[in-house]
């Protein structure tokens, strides 16, 4: 079935921004980070 | 007993794989024609039949003041019904024969036309025939190798999760040992409906807690078929359908639930399989043949109702529809008696059967009164599997639906908790704060530790796909007239997404596992989305898929493999080195009473090796004290024999309070980081005298702060 896009190009756009969001604001990307540069530092 | 009682497990295991085939039969029968769907649509009776089976003994044991739940009853009860049900599926509908004797599938026979003249295999079947669709097996074995992780670390350790260690799991041990579900009135948590419940109460009477650890992956199997299921319902290609299982495998809630004692999944997976039986009610021949006195080929709404030939074959059975209700609405049943937010979120599938008149084939007028049969039937089945709670709540606190209380105009109609004693009150400022975080800061809201967690985050595959998924199903529904079933069902499953923004922002007060029935149907309108996009962009799709699943299997899989190298490092394989409790607690004698004065989640660790100490949580602790400050007496009148306390000691002890101390390692624990540990034995009332007369020249007072 397709899904009536106006445009495929701008929906993926739209994914790979939310995607980039994503791993800018989350907090747990933010948390395993500052996780994984403890345990390098532990090392 | 412990053979007897295995015994008895191995035959309720076996009994729900034959009913588990008895339903994948039936369902093929009535027309569900793709494997996924009928394969998870066949656990619907299984799953249905064993909780009667549970529920059956509980519910004489309800008004006979006596204990009949054990495994035997329950296999016995289990075997019965399924025998019966088996019979009545043969009379109802006569399987053909195969070659060896046994029966065949009618599954293969009604989903072989979509496999193709030449015959796919397979791994064909599940991924088509292109190089690039091929490329679904990357994110598929990320999803794998993360869960592969937390089986690991859940097989080599014991039962996990707060609420599951505080309150879930401690009811189904104390209904092993009492054999009989009674709650405890005046305890919130005590109180609720708990289906969920009822295979780790099973597993309790032989002990068998690596299993408990892991009840709930098989929901997660399950729940990913149905994603998938429901997915290809919407005439979407079995890749993007794949895409959707992972993606739903992957939001941290689900996976984190499903090595844990939660039962958010488990009801959530009930809930999906309900609405599964209603998309196919919509999609099987019999309400056209019902209505028009013959099968109708405007139900062909799918790909898989085509054969190779492109012809339209549709089976001629009637039952089809009124069967998919009937399952539902047992599904449905499993769904309500697992948490009181159901009594919220199954009504809407309630409002879903009376849409089906809508939504299937437009060759006549929708009728009402098919309609309200579909309804009425839908609700008495999930009375089936939900019905026993709403007794005990009328027998055991006056509320039917005990422990939410009802007041109309500030006067009481049903007693019990309100929604103040479910949820603290929040500023408005907190409310729109928290109303933000998701899908992509997913700050955590309560609790301590990680992001992720059985309680928090949806992860980033779901950030990437699902809201513009959902933008795009509201533009294609704006675009579109909606006259097809699978777009009124994209539209359906639109609607039921967006009740759980609504929900979780009001009634719900932003706890997203309690919408998590909506977060999940919201996947499989991304995979509408994802499907279009692979079409035309495949390896752009999938590496946005692989990098997406990558970053959350990455930060997910970090707390499993830190538990299980934590626990190599200090070789903590055993229970009490697992829980971090004295291993006196696991050789008290059977029903040891046991008071638990530490963090509400050692209720669980407390019960012992053997599960067999009966343990007063904190709570429990305070029903029971009335208001009261505990005392001697108190201690002496609910016969407590020991008190485990950890740091912060309480401080509202008084100085006489019989008790000794016998274990304290504030000093002396391996793990300097976590709480002390204290346990005090109460002695009886002739020792204490003595006891608090040496106590009067002793410079180590029994007071926990001492």
């Amino acid at each position: 079935m397709r899904c009536d896009l106006p445009s495929d190009r701008l929906w993926l756009s739209l994914c790979t921004a939310s995607l980039l969001a994503y791993l800018l604001f989350s907090q747990a990307v933010y948390g395993f980070a500052r996780e994984v540069v403890r345990l390098i530092g532990k090392l | 007993m412990f053979w007897l009682h295995l015994a008895s497990l191995t035959v309720i295991a076996v009994t729900w794989l034959g009913a588990w085939r008895i339903g994948y039969r039936c369902v093929c029968a009535w027309g569900v024609r793709e494997r996924a769907a009928a394969a998870a649509l066949g656990t619907i009776p299984a799953t249905a039949g064993l909780i009667i089976s549970v529920q059956t003994p509980a519910l004489v044991s309800l008004f006979l003041d006596r204990g009949f739940v054990t495994p035997e009853a329950v296999a016995a009860i289990f075997v019965l019904l399924t025998l019966a049900a088996g019979r009545f599926v043969q009379d109802l509908h006569p399987l053909p024969r195969g070659d060896r004797g046994g029966a065949v599938p009618p599954g293969r026979d009604l989903a072989q036309p979509h496999l193709g003249k030449e015959g796919k295999n397979r791994r064909d079947y599940l991924l088509g025939n292109g190089d690039e669709t091929k490329l679904i097996w990357v994110p598929m074995f990320i999803v794998i190798g993360m869960y592969a992780l937390f089986l690991l670390d859940a097989l080599t350790g014991y039962p996990t999760g707060y609420d599951g260690r505080h309150y879930h799991l401690p009811m189904a041990v104390e209904a092993m040992q009492t054999q009989s579900i009674d709650l405890i009135h005046g305890y919130l948590h005590r109180a609720e409906p708990e289906n969920a419940m009822l295979a780790p109460l099973l597993l309790a009477f032989a002990g068998l807690e690596r299993l408990i650890a892991i009840f709930n992956v098989p929901n997660a199997i399950i729940m990913s078929a149905t994603i998938y299921a429901l997915a290809h319902a919407l005439g979407v290609s079995r890749p993007a359908a794949l895409m959707a299982g992972c993606l739903a495998l992957s939001i941290p809630i689900v996976t984190f639930q499903s090595f844990s004692g939660y039962i958010d999944l488990y009801a959530a997976v009930s809930w999906l399989l309900a609405l599964l039986a209603l998309t196919w009610a919509s999609r099987t021949p019999g309400i056209a043949s019902e209505r028009v006195g013959s099968p109708d080929r405007n139900l062909a709404c799918g790909p898989e109702d085509q054969t190779p030939d492109g012809e339209t074959s549709l089976p001629q059975q009637t039952n089809g529809p009124r069967g998919l209700v009937l399952l539902a609405g047992l599904s449905a049943g499993v769904a309500l008696g697992c948490k009181t937010v159901f009594l919220v979120l199954v009504p809407l599938l309630g409002l879903v059967v009376i849409a089906l008149e809508w939504i299937r084939p437009l060759t006549a007028r929708p009728r009402l009164g098919i309609a309200l049969r579909n309804v009425i039937l839908f609700g008495l089945a999930s009375l089936a599997c939900s019905g026993f709670w709403f007794v005990r709540g009328t027998v055991q606190a006056n509320n039917p639906i005990y422990p939410l209380g009802v007041k109309v105009a500030g006067h009481e109609v049903l007693p019990g908790f309100t929604g103040a004693d479910y949820f603290p009150p929040r500023s408005m400022s907190t409310k729109i704060r928290r109303w933000w975080n998701y899908p992509w800061t997913e700050v955590k809201s309560s609790g301590t530790g990680e992001t992720y967690s059985t309680n928090n985050a949806l992860g980033a595959a779901y950030a990437t796909f699902v809201p513009v998924g959902i933008l795009a199903a509201i533009v294609a529904v704006l675009r579109t007239k909606v006259r097809r079933p699978e777009d009124r069902w994209r539209l359906t499953y639109l609607l039921l997404a967006l009740s759980g923004v609504v929900l979780l922002l009001t009634v719900f007060h932003e706890v997203p596992r309690y919408v998590l029935p909506q977060i999940l149907v919201a996947v499989p309108l991304a995979a509408v989305l994802a499907d279009g996009l692979m079409r035309h962009h495949p390896r752009t799709t999938v590496t946005l898929l692989t990098a997406s699943l990558l970053a959350t299997a990455s930060i997910a899989s970090l707390t499993p493999l830190r538990s299980f190298l934590g626990r190599l490092k200090d070789g903590a394989w055993d229970r009490a080195a697992f829980y971090q409790t004295p291993s006196l607690i696991d050789n008290l004698p059977p029903g040891t009473r046991v008071l638990n004065l530490g963090q509400p989640p050692m209720t669980y660790p407390l019960f012992g090796r053997n599960l067999s100490n009966d343990v007063v949580s904190g709570p429990e602790w305070a029903v029971l004290l009335n208001g009261k400050t505990i005392s001697a007496q108190a201690l002496w009148d609910n016969e407590i024999e020991y008190v485990y306390v950890r740091a912060p000691w309480p401080t509202d002890w008084p100085a006489d309070l019989p008790v000794e101390r016998i274990f304290d390692d504030t000093e002396d624990r391996a793990l300097s980081t976590t709480a002390a540990t204290r346990i005090y034995r109460v002695l009886t009332p002739g020792n204490a005298v003595t006891s608090t007369a040496a106590a009067a020249g002793n410079s180590t007072p029994n007071s926990p702060s001492g």
